[in-house]
C-alpha cells in the first residue's frame, strides 16, 4: 500500500492536494493578483541578494518593506529552474505544509477518526484555493501553513514542558515571521493564545476530570502557568523583532502616511454583491451550511477561547457590511488592513470542525442518529450535497479567473524588454497602462525603471501617496481621482524622467495625445508605445535610501538561516527521536455527545433555510437581470453590451427584421467614432420610462461616462416594442448624408526625423536645431482657489515644433514656489506659422501637497511673479489639419455654435475646441471643450457649446518679456514678444472669441 | 588616480633619498643655480610636442619634473645621469615643464622647458549652429573650428584655417580665419536665397567634416486665392476647393511646406467659417462646403500674424428652385417630392426639410430628411402641429406655406 501506516491518511491528502492544486497551478498562477509581485521581489534577490534598495518602482523603494523568506527561497530556486518554476516549486511546498498543518491542527480539536476528513477538506479548502489560485498570496499562505504546524507544538509544550516542543514551536514561529509577519502578529492573538488557553484547560481537565473542573481551578492553572506563558510570549516577540529587524526599523523610519487605498474587503458586501462573493461567499463556500455546527462545536467549555477567536474573525471578515469591524479595529487599522485575511483565518480555524461534520455525516454521530431514525437517506443526501458542492465550488474557484478575468490577457514581455534595451531607452523611466499585475513581471525582466509599481505600501512620491490610487496603471478603474493622479505624471514627465508609456488599453489614447505625448508605433505584441519628446536622461546618480551594512546582512542571512535551523530541528527531533505526529489528546477529548439534542435539527434547518435563500436569491436575480423582460432591462442590457463591445448581443436586442442584417449593423457601428463611442466606460445609467403602453414604450436614458479626459453625460431616446414576452429596441434614425466625393484625393505634408543615423556615434549633426517659437503674451491669473497662466504661442520656424511649456511662480522674495506644465488646454505640436492659446492650471490642492515640488507652508504660496519657459524640438508627428469650423455663431445664454468640417482623408477621432476670450486687447481666459463624437472624412459635426464661467480673478500679473523664455533665450533678447497673432475671431457680448481646433486622429481609423 | 599614485611614489622616493642622504631639512629649499654639488644640463629649452626631451644631471640629486597635470621624481643612476630622456607623458601636452634638482631636501637647481603645440593633425573639430536659419528673420549662424595637433593640444594662435562654402548657385567661396586662443569663428548671415549651403574647413593636413547650413524661406510676401474648377450650386453635400497661387517670400523663395494657413469664409447668411490648410509645394488649398443658400460668399486666406490674401467672391446658384408638396384631405399625411434639382435629377439623400409651426406663439422647427427625393410625413405624430392654421415647409431656402384643409 502506497499510503499505508500511521500517517497514511495525511500522505494521501497531501498527494491529492499536490495533484489537484499543483496540477492546475500551472494554468492559474499567471492570472492571480499577486504572483507577479512576488516574482518581482524574488527577481530582486536573484539579482542582488544583499542590496536593499530597489530603484525599479516608485523612483526607488526599500526592499526590507516585505518579509523576505518566500522571495529569497524563490530567488535561490530560480538559480536552478528560473523564476516562474521557482514560484511553482515553493507553491508545492506551501500546499504540503498547509495540508499537513491543517491535519495536525485538527488533532487539537477532533477525534482521530475525523482527522482524515479534516485533511481532506483542507485539500478542498475554499479560502486556500482562492488565496492560491485567485490571489496568489504565497507569503501569507506560507505564514499560515507554518503557524498551523506550530500550534500543536505550542500546545504540547504547555502540556508537557518538553524543550524540544518549545524549540520546534519557536523555530516555526520565527519562520512564520520571516514569511509573513502579519500572520505571526495576528496569529498570536487569534491562534496561539487560544491554543495556550486550550492547553491550560486540558491541564486543568487532566487534573480535575474532564467534566468536573471549575473556572476557579482553571484560573489557578493559569496563574501557575503565567510565567512560562509570559516567557513564551516575550520570546516570540523578541524573535519576531529580531529575525526581520530591518523591516521594523524601516517601518519606524518610513511609517505609512499615505491616503488609504480602497479595498473590496472593507466594503459593504450587501451593497456590493460582487465583492461579497469574492471576499465572503467564495472563501466560506459550503462551510456556510455548517456554521451552526461549527459554532456549536466551538462554544464548548474546552474550546471556548477558540469559539471567541472564531467569532471575532468571522465578524471582522464581514468588512464594511456592518460597522462592528471598524469599531473593533479603529478607523486607522480598518482602513489599512485588508479584512479578507480575517475570513481566511476564520475558515482555516473552522477546518477541523468542517472535517468533523463530514465525518459525522459519513460515519459518525449524525449518520448514526439518522440511521437509527430510519432515515439514512437524509444524512446521505446531506453528505452528498456538501461534498458535491465542495467539489463544484472548488472547481469554480480555481477557474474563477477564467469566468471573470481579473487580469488582461497574458502579454509577451519580450518586445517591451527589447525596446527598453534598445538605443539606451532604459535610461529613461517608463509607465505601463492596462497591464494589470503583469507590470511586476515586466519589471522583473528589465533593468529599466517605472514611476509606477505594484506594492503601494512603499510609494514615496507625493503625487501617489496623496491619492487613494493603488496604481497608475489601472487608474481607469479609479475614477477621476485615478485619472487625476495619472494626469500629473503625464503633464510634468520631466521631473520623473518619464519618457515612454506602454499602453495596452486604448482608453488612455486621448489623454496621452492631448497631454502632449506622441505615439511612435506598435510593438510586436500590439502594445502601443507613446513617447514624450524633450525629456532628460536619468542622472547617473539617483537618490537612494541606504541602510547600515549590518542590517543588510541580517536581512540577507537570517531568513534562510532560520529556515535551515527549522528544517534541521524538525528532522533531528522528529526523525531521530521518533516523536509521534499526533498530539496527545485522547485523555481530554469529549466523548460523542451529538446523537441527541438540538444540533441535528438546527443544522438541518439552517442548511435548508440557507439553500432556500440562495435558490430564491439567484432566481430573483436571474429574473431581474433577464435581458428583455422589461423595457428598462432591454435598454440596460443594450448599454452593457455596448460597453463591453458585445455587438452580437446588442444586435439581438433590436426588433427582428428591423435591420437588413448583423453586417449592416456592425458597419454602421464601425462608422461611429469619438470619445464616447470608442474611449469611454459607462459609469452610471439612469432610465426614465417616459411612455409605456401594452406593446410600445419610450425610454430616455441618461448615461454617465468616464473617459480619460473628463466625465460625460449623454441623453439617448429609445423606442421599444413588445413581441411576445420580450421587448425589443427599434432601430435608431440613420445619418443619410454622404460626402460629396466617393473617393478623396488630398495632399498632405509628412515629416520624418532620422534621429541618430549611426548606432556607434551620436553626432552633433544628428541633433536638430530647436525650432524658433514666440511667446506673444502670458498672464498669471489668481483666483480664490486656483492659479492659472494663460497666453499664446506661435511657431515661427520653418519646421514643426513640439512645445514643452512650463510656468514657474515665485513669491515676493523671488523664491520658486510652484512649477507646472501644460496639460491639455493648448496644442503641443505646432506647424510652421501655427499659433495656439494655452492655459496652465495650478490647482490649490496639488500645490499644498508638494506635488509641484514646492514648500508645504501654504501661507507662503502667494505668487508675486512668474516666468514661462518654452522648450521646443522638431517633431515628426502627424499633424493633421485638414478641417475647419463652419458657421461660427454666438448664441444666447453664453453659447457658441459651429460645425466642425473635416475635408481631409482621415477621420478625426476626438476633436477638441480651444476657445480664447479677450476683452479688447487683453486675453481673459482660455478654455477647452471636447466634442463627444468623431468626424469622418468629408463630413461635418454640428455642436453647440456653453462657454465656461470665467473664475473671479483676484490678481492678474503679466509676464515681462524677460520672463518669457524660449529655449533658454528670453523674448526680451529676441524682441518678438507682444505681437499677438492676428487670428480670426467672432464677437459675442463685447468679448472677442478666438477658436482653435485640435484633433486626435487614430491611425487605425485611416 | 594616476597622478596620486605617482605623487605617492615620488614622496616615497623622496623619503628614501632622505633616508639615504641623511639630513632632511624641513625649511624651504634654497636656490643655488651654480651649486657645485649639482645642476641641470639642457640641450634646448624649447621642444615641440612629440619630440624627445633630453636632460642631463651633473653632480648629486634627483630631478622633480612637474607639468600642468602631473609630476614625477626621477633618480637616474650612473651613466644615465649625463643624459636621459624624460618619459613620453611629459612631451605630449603643450605647456611648461618645471625641472627641479633636489638633493637631501635641498633645491640645487631648477629650469623651465617649454613644450609647444604641434601642427594641425588630421581632424579639424567644427561646430555649426544653428544649422537652420530663416532668410528673413535676421538670424546668423556661427561656425566654430578648433584645430588640434596629434596629441589633441590646441594649435598655436594665428593658425590659418581655410573655410569653403559651396553656395546655392554652386559657386564656391573661400575665406580664411585665424585662431585665437586655439579657436576660430566664422559667421554666416542670412542670404536672400533659400536652400542648402555646404561648408568645409581645412588647415594643413587637417580637415573638418563638412557642414550643411539650411536657409529656410520666410513668410509669404503675397497671397492670392482663386476657386478651383467645379460646381457652384448650393447644397451642403457639395464642396468647393479654394487654392492659393504658388506663394513665395519677399525674396522669391517658395514658402516652406507645412506652413499653417487659415481660410476665412463669410457666408451668405453672415456666418463665418475658418478652414485650416497647410502649404505643399508653395500652394495651400482648402475645401469649403457649399452653402445651402444661394448667393455670394467671400474667401480670404491668411497666415496667422502675417500676410492676408485678396478677397475672393464666389456666387452660388440655388440647386433647388421649386418642389412639390401635397396634403391629404384628412390633414394626416404630408407628401413632399419628388424634389428635383436644376439638373433635373433627384436631390441627394439626406437633404434637409424644415417643418416650421407655432405653438403658443413660439416658433418650432422640426427637421426631416429626403430619401430618394421624397418624404412622407405622418403629421399626427407631431405634437402641437394642428394648434394653428398650418405650417411652413422649407427646402434649401425655398419655403412653402401649408394650410390645414377644413
Amino acid at each position: 500500500m502506497l499510503f499505508a501506516g500511521k500517517n497514511s491518511h495525511l500522505y494521501a491528502c497531501i498527494a491529492l492536494a499536490l495533484i489537484i492544486h499543483g496540477g492546475v497551478l500551472f494554468f492559474t498562477f499567471t492570472q492571480t493578483y499577486d504572483a507577479y509581485v512576488h516574482l518581482f521581489f524574488a527577481g530582486h534577490y536573484a539579482e542582488t541578494w544583499f542590496e536593499t534598495w530597489n530603484p525599479k518602482w516608485y523612483t526607488g523603494f526599500t526592499i526590507t518593506s516585505y518579509p523576505p523568506l518566500v522571495h529569497q527561497s524563490m530567488a535561490l530556486l530560480s538559480k536552478i529552474v528560473g523564476l516562474k518554476a521557482a514560484f511553482m516549486l515553493w507553491s508545492m511546498v506551501v500546499i504540503v505544509l498547509f495540508v499537513r498543518g491543517a491535519y495536525h491542527f485538527s488533532a487539537l480539536f477532533i477525534p482521530e477518526k475525523a482527522m482524515k476528513y479534516a485533511g481532506l477538506m483542507a485539500v478542498f479548502s475554499f479560502s486556500f484555493t482562492e488565496a492560491l489560485h485567485v490571489f496568489g498570496q504565497l507569503p501569507s499562505l506560507t505564514g499560515v501553513s507554518l503557524l498551523l504546524n506550530a500550534c500543536p507544538f505550542i500546545y504540547k509544550w504547555f502540556r508537557q514542558k518538553k524543550a524540544r516542543d518549545l524549540v520546534t514551536a519557536l523555530s516555526l514561529l520565527a519562520l512564520t515571521t520571516c514569511a509573513h509577519h502579519v500572520t505571526t502578529i495576528f496569529g498570536m492573538v487569534f491562534f496561539v493564545a487560544p491554543v495556550i488557553a486550550l492547553a491550560l484547560i486540558d491541564n486543568t481537565a487532566a487534573h480535575y476530570g474532564l467534566d468536573k473542573w471549575k473556572l476557579s481551578q482553571f484560573v489557578r492553572t493559569v496563574f501557575k502557568e503565567i510565567i512560562p506563558a509570559g516567557a513564551f510570549g516575550v520570546t516570540v516577540i523578541v524573535i519576531t523583532v529580531t529575525v526581520i529587524l530591518p523591516y521594523w526599523l524601516w517601518s519606524k523610519s518610513d511609517p505609512i502616511t499615505q491616503i488609504p487605498i480602497p479595498h473590496g474587503s472593507r466594503e459593504n458586501f450587501i451593497a456590493e454583491p460582487n465583492l461579497g462573493i469574492v471576499f465572503f461567499l467564495i472563501p466560506w463556500g459550503m462551510m456556510l451550511f455548517a456554521l451552526p455546527y461549527i459554532f456549536q462545536k466551538l462554544y464548548t467549555r474546552r474550546l471556548i477561547f477558540f469559539g471567541l477567536s472564531f467569532t471575532l474573525l468571522f465578524i471582522l471578515g464581514t468588512g464594511g457590511t456592518t460597522p462592528i469591524p471598524e469599531m473593533l479595529l479603529g478607523s486607522n487599522a480598518f482602513n489599512i488592513l485588508t479584512l479578507d485575511r480575517f475570513t481566511f483565518w476564520a475558515t482555516v480555524m473552522a477546518l477541523p470542525m468542517w472535517g468533523w461534520l463530514i465525518y459525522d455525516l459519513v460515519e459518525g454521530d449524525l449518520y448514526m442518529y439518522w440511521v437509527e431514525k430510519g432515515k439514512a437517506w437524509v444524512v446521505r443526501g446531506m453528505a452528498l450535497f456538501l461534498l458535491a458542492g465542495t467539489l463544484l465550488l472548488t472547481g469554480l474557484t480555481i477557474n474563477l479567473s477564467n469566468f471573470k478575468p481579473m487580469q488582461p490577457e497574458q502579454l509577451d514581455m519580450v518586445p517591451i524588454v527589447n525596446f527598453l534595451e534598445r538605443d539606451n531607452h532604459y535610461k529613461w523611466r517608463y509607465l505601463t497602462l492596462g497591464f494589470g499585475d503583469q507590470v511586476a513581471w515586466l519589471s522583473a525582466n528589465t533593468k529599466a525603471q517605472t514611476v509606477d509599481g505594484n506594492y503601494h505600501s512603499v510609494r514615496r512620491l507625493p503625487e501617489l501617496t496623496s491619492r487613494a490610487v493603488e496604481r497608475l496603471e489601472n487608474s481607469k478603474y479609479l475614477g477621476m481621482e485615478g485619472l487625476g493622479s495619472l494626469q500629473q505624471f503625464l503633464t510634468i514627465p520631466q521631473y520623473f524622467y518619464l519618457k515612454y508609456i506602454f499602453a495596452n488599453d486604448k482608453f488612455y489614447d486621448p489623454i496621452l495625445y492631448f497631454s502632449g505625448w506622441q505615439r511612435i508605433g506598435n510593438l510586436e505584441n500590439d502594445i502601443v508605445v507613446w513617447e514624450r519628446p524633450d525629456v532628460p536622461f536619468l542622472p547617473e546618480l539617483l537618490p537612494r535610501k541606504d541602510i547600515p551594512r549590518i542590517q543588510k546582512w541580517i536581512w540577507g542571512v537570517t531568513p534562510l538561516t532560520v529556515l535551515s535551523a527549522a528544517v534541521f530541528i524538525y528532522i533531528i527531533l522528529f526523525r531521530f527521536n521518533g516523536i509521534p505526529f499526533y498530539c496527545p489528546r485522547k485523555d481530554i477529548l469529549p466523548p460523542a455527545i451529538f446523537r441527541t439534542g438540538t444540533l441535528p435539527r438546527i443544522t438541518v434547518l439552517w442548511c435548508g433555510g440557507l439553500l432556500l435563500f440562495v435558490v430564491c436569491l439567484f432566481t430573483l436575480q436571474a429574473y431581474r437581470n433577464h435581458d428583455q423582460v422589461t423595457p428598462e432591462n432591454t435598454v440596460r442590457t443594450y448599454f452593457d453590451a455596448m460597453d463591453f463591445k458585445n455587438f452580437p448581443h446588442a444586435y439581438s436586442l433590436f426588433e427582428p427584421g428591423s435591420y437588413p442584417g448583423f453586417e449592416q449593423y456592425v458597419l454602421e457601428l464601425s462608422l461611429t467614432d469619438g470619445i464616447l463611442a470608442s474611449y469611454a466606460k459607462l459609469d452610471n445609467l439612469v432610465l426614465d420610462l417616459t411612455h409605456k403602453e401594452k406593446n410600445t414604450a419610450t425610454i430616455q436614458a441618461h448615461a454617465q461616462w468616464i473617459t480619460s479626459l473628463e466625465t460625460y453625460s449623454s441623453k439617448h431616446e429609445f423606442e421599444l416594442v413588445r413581441r411576445g414576452p420580450l421587448w425589443y429596441i427599434l432601430p435608431f434614425p440613420k445619418d443619410r448624408k454622404v460626402p460629396a466625393e466617393s473617393f478623396h484625393r488630398k495632399t498632405e505634408v509628412t515629416y520624418k526625423s532620422q534621429g541618430r543615423r549611426s548606432v556607434e556615434v551620436r553626432s552633433n549633426e544628428d541633433i536638430l536645431d530647436r525650432p524658433e517659437v514666440v511667446l506673444e503674451e502670458a498672464h498669471l491669473l489668481s483666483s480664490k482657489n486656483s492659479h492659472h497662466v494663460i497666453g499664446t504661442i506661435t511657431n515661427t520656424d520653418a519646421d514643426p515644433a513640439h512645445v514643452t511649456l512650463q510656468a514657474v511662480v515665485y513669491d515676493s522674495l523671488g523664491r520658486e514656489i510652484g512649477r507646472y506644465g501644460l496639460r491639455d488646454v493648448g496644442v503641443h505640436a505646432l506647424q510652421p506659422g501655427e499659433s495656439t492659446p494655452f492655459r496652465i492650471d495650478f490647482e490649490r490642492d496639488g500645490w499644498a501637497q508638494s506635488s509641484l515640488r514646492i514648500q508645504r507652508d501654504t501661507a507662503l504660496l502667494t505668487p508675486a511673479s512668474f516666468a514661462l519657459f518654452a522648450n521646443t524640438v522638431v517633431t515628426d508627428e502627424e499633424l493633421y489639419r485638414q478641417y475647419g469650423l463652419e458657421e461660427i455663431r454666438c448664441e444666447e445664454n453664453g453659447m457658441v455654435s459651429a460645425s466642425l468640417y473635416n475635408y481631409g482623408a482621415r477621420e478625426i477621432t476626438v476633436p477638441q475646441v480651444l476657445v480664447a476670450r479677450k476683452q479688447g486687447a487683453q486675453l481673459q481666459w482660455v478654455e477647452r471643450h471636447y466634442l463627444e463624437r468623431g468626424v469622418r472624412s468629408g463630413r461635418k459635426l454640428f455642436f453647440r457649446q456653453t462657454l465656461d464661467g470665467i473664475p473671479v480673478i483676484e490678481a492678474r500679473t503679466t509676464a515681462p518679456p524677460s520672463a518669457l523664455i524660449v529655449n533658454g533665450k528670453s523674448m526680451e533678447e529676441t524682441g518678438q514678444h507682444g505681437n499677438s497673432p492676428d487670428t480670426f475671431h467672432v464677437t459675442c457680448d463685447d468679448e472677442l472669441i478666438f477658436f482653435k481646433v485640435n484633433a486626435f486622429v487614430n491611425e487605425i481609423n485611416r | 588616480m594616476r597622478s596620486t599614485v605617482e605623487y605617492m611614489i615620488a614622496t616615497i622616493l623622496m623619503i628614501l633619498c632622505v633616508a639615504c642622504g641623511g639630513d632632511y631639512q624641513s625649511e624651504a629649499p634654497t636656490v643655488s643655480s651654480d651649486s657645485p654639488e649639482g645642476f641641470i644640463r639642457l640641450v634646448d629649452t624649447i621642444f615641440r610636442v612629440g619630440e624627445p626631451v633630453h636632460v642631463g644631471l651633473q653632480g648629486a640629486g634627483c630631478l622633480l619634473v612637474t607639468s600642468s597635470w602631473h609630476e614625477r621624481f626621477l633618480c637616474p643612476e650612473g651613466d644615465q645621469r649625463a643624459s636621459f630622456q624624460l618619459p613620453e607623458t611629459f612631451n605630449q601636452t603643450a605647456g611648461k615643464l618645471h625641472l627641479a634638482l633636489y638633493e637631501g631636501g635641498r633645491l640645487l637647481d631648477r629650469r623651465i622647458i617649454a613644450v609647444v603645440a604641434g601642427q594641425p593633425y588630421r581632424k579639424l573639430a567644427g561646430y555649426l549652429g544653428p544649422k537652420t536659419i530663416s532668410v528673413d528673420r535676421g538670424e546668423i549662424a556661427q561656425l566654430i573650428a578648433i584645430p588640434t595637433d596629434r596629441y589633441y593640444n590646441l594649435c598655436e594662435d594665428s593658425t590659418m584655417i581655410e573655410v569653403t562654402q559651396v553656395s546655392l548657385e554652386s559657386s564656391q567661396n573661400t575665406s580664411y580665419l585665424s585662431t585665437e586662443s586655439g579657436v576660430a569663428y566664422a559667421y554666416f548671415e542670412p542670404m536672400t536665397r533659400a536652400g542648402e549651403v555646404r561648408i568645409g574647413a581645412k588647415t594643413g593636413t587637417a580637415a573638418m567634416r563638412s557642414k550643411t547650413l539650411l536657409y529656410t524661406p520666410g513668410i509669404p510676401g503675397r497671397i492670392r486665392v482663386y476657386k478651383a474648377e467645379g460646381q457652384t450650386f448650393t447644397g451642403e453635400q457639395r464642396e468647393t476647393t479654394v487654392v492659393t497661387e504658388p506663394m513665395t517670400d519677399r525674396f522669391g523663395n517658395r514658402v516652406t511646406d507645412g506652413l499653417h494657413m487659415d481660410f476665412v469664409v463669410t457666408g451668405a447668411r453672415g456666418g463665418t467659417s475658418i478652414i485650416q490648410a497647410t502649404t505643399a509645394n508653395g500652394v495651400a488649398s482648402a475645401v469649403i462646403p457649399n452653402p445651402d443658400l444661394g448667393g455670394e460668399i467671400t474667401v480670404l486666406a491668411r497666415v496667422p500674424g502675417g500676410t492676408t490674401s485678396n478677397t475672393l467672391a464666389i456666387n452660388f446658384l440655388p440647386e433647388i428652385t421649386d418642389f412639390i408638396v401635397s396634403l391629404d384631405p384628412g390633414n394626416e399625411w404630408l407628401k413632399i417630392g419628388p424634389v428635383v434639382n436644376t439638373l433635373r435629377s433627384l436631390v441627394a439623400d439626406g437633404t434637409e426639410v424644415e417643418l416650421a409651426f407655432t405653438i403658443d406663439g413660439e416658433k418650432r422647427v422640426r427637421k426631416f430628411e429626403l430619401i430618394n427625393g421624397m418624404l412622407d410625413l405622418f403629421l399626427a405624430s407631431i405634437p402641437g402641429l394642428y394648434e394653428n392654421g398650418g405650417c411652413d415647409v422649407t427646402i434649401s431656402s425655398i419655403t412653402k406655406e401649408i394650410r390645414w384643409k377644413q
